[in-house]
């Protein structure tokens, strides 16, 4: 998440070493992806994943001051925001599938959250300052789709506590992540939206964030974490899920037996 | 940037970030279903809330006043007794309904058909009952001051419909539960 503006002249040495943990970390993070088979799984993530890769490769390989660099930024940042909201719809869709019990409960729930996201994160748009550049067009679409991600993120999270949906310890590691992650990027841009200070400490913060973020993913997600629970936080072993069906039918019987009485 | 305009935007993502801590920890620390049993359902009648009915009645204080040997603070602490008491009751009363709800949500989730309208019903129950309960701890805490009019036969009879809504979902799903 390198600020396009500075990185016309020259990069410091705290955004040098931010870059390029941030190159690394992401190309480890695909390529663990790839070998645990998890990029069939979360298609969009992982495509998120290498624009990012291919957008911070891109200073390598082309002048930072070139009109080459910004166009190439804008085009990539623009992919990349369409990813970040693919990505949270395809994390909620992985989360809720092949439960036809509350099918159309969290049908009816995302279209209320998704127009209720929508609208808190237009809500600061009118105290923000009027773009004059290509970049400045991009970063004012921008902070209102994070901030509408980070909204809808909250919202799914309530449904998750309200309804005791079995959840994977991957989907749980995405959703702490991108939390962490949106948080982050939708406060700062929102900042340098409303004043355009302090910008090389915001784009660093935002860098950190990032890499914290990212290696909490390379460090938590692999394969096993798939195995979903039965309930987050208590047991993590697929046989339970069994043992509650069993406990169900059990209690169907038990309520059935009280209602003949 | 103009100096009142930092302190709200400081406190919007420390209260988001506050919200997904909170919403983090209660998902980590979501029910166990192994506790939602069989035998709890079989131990559960709503038979030991008939008690809970007559506990604050004004016409056990009129009994006690008319016997010989009244004094005023007797009735006093067996009307603080009796709320406590009361109290007691009331908790125990949300903890069966919680539990309840937990089973439904469960029989829902795990359902192989489609629970929207029983998901609805369910959702308008549990915001009716809080409303109760929070309703009649605010008459309970008033009762030293004269308020009398602690009424539990609403909560209770919101626990016998919050039962009969389950037992109907266990009549239509008929053991037809799935893994996910």
């Amino acid at each position: 998440m390198l600020d396009w503006t500075r990185s016309m002249h020259q990069l410091h040495l705290e955004e040098q070493i931010l870059v390029a943990s941030q190159i690394v970390v992401l190309a480890a993070l695909c390529a663990r992806m790839w070998w645990g088979g998890l990029y069939k799984i979360y298609a969009c993530f992982f495509g998120y994943l290498v624009v990012e890769l291919l957008q911070m490769l891109v200073p390598v390989f082309v002048p930072l001051n070139s009109r080459m660099y910004r166009d190439s930024y804008v085009v990539s940042q623009a992919l990349v925001i369409c990813f970040s909201a693919l990505v949270v719809l395809e994390l909620y869709s992985i989360v809720l599938r092949g439960l036809p019990g509350i099918g159309n409960v969290s049908r009816r729930y995302i279209k209320v959250t998704l127009a209720l996201a929508i609208l808190v994160a237009l809500l600061p748009l009118a105290l923000e300052k009027a773009p004059n550049t290509l970049t400045g067009y991009l970063f004012v679409f921008q902070r209102p789709i994070i901030s509408s991600l980070v909204v809808f993120i909250l919202l799914i999270l309530a449904f998750l506590v309200y309804y005791p949906v079995p959840l994977g310890r991957n989907a749980l590691v995405y959703l702490m992540g991108y939390a962490a992650y949106f948080i982050t990027n939708a406060t700062t841009g929102l900042i340098r939206n409303l004043g355009h200070y302090w910008t090389r400490p915001l784009s660093d913060a935002n860098m950190v964030v990032y890499v914290v973020c990212l290696l909490f993913w390379l460090l938590a997600l692999n394969s096993e974490g798939e195995t979903r629970s039965v309930v987050a936080g208590h047991q993590w072993n697929p046989s339970d899920e069994g043992r509650l069906l069993v406990q169900l039918e059990a209690i169907n019987a038990s309520l059935l037996r009280s209602a003949r009485k | 940037m103009q100096l009142p305009l930092i302190i709200p935007l400081a406190l919007v993502p420390v209260l988001l970030a506050a919200c997904f801590v909170g919403l983090f920890w209660r998902l980590a620390s979501r029910f166990d279903a192994q506790h939602c049993t069989s035998e709890w359902l079989d131990g559960f009648s709503l038979d030991s809330y008939v008690p809970m009915e007559r506990l604050l009645e004004s016409r056990d204080l009129a009994f006690l006043a008319s016997e010989a040997g009244y004094r005023g603070e007797i009735a006093k602490r067996l009307m603080a007794e009796r709320r406590g008491i009361f109290a007691a009751y009331l908790g125990n009363l949300v903890r069966d309904f919680n539990q309840l709800v937990r089973i439904g949500k469960l029989m829902i989730v795990y359902s192989t058909e489609d629970r929207q309208e029983f998901a609805r019903r369910l959702w308008r129950q549990q915001i009716r009952f809080y409303a109760g309960v929070y309703s009649l701890r605010l008459q309970l805490a008033l009762y030293p001051l004269g308020w009398t009019a602690a009424d539990p036969h609403r909560l209770v009879a919101a626990l016998a419909a919050m039962r009969n809504q389950v037992q109907l979902l266990a009549s239509l799903s008929q053991t037809q539960f799935e893994p996910v």
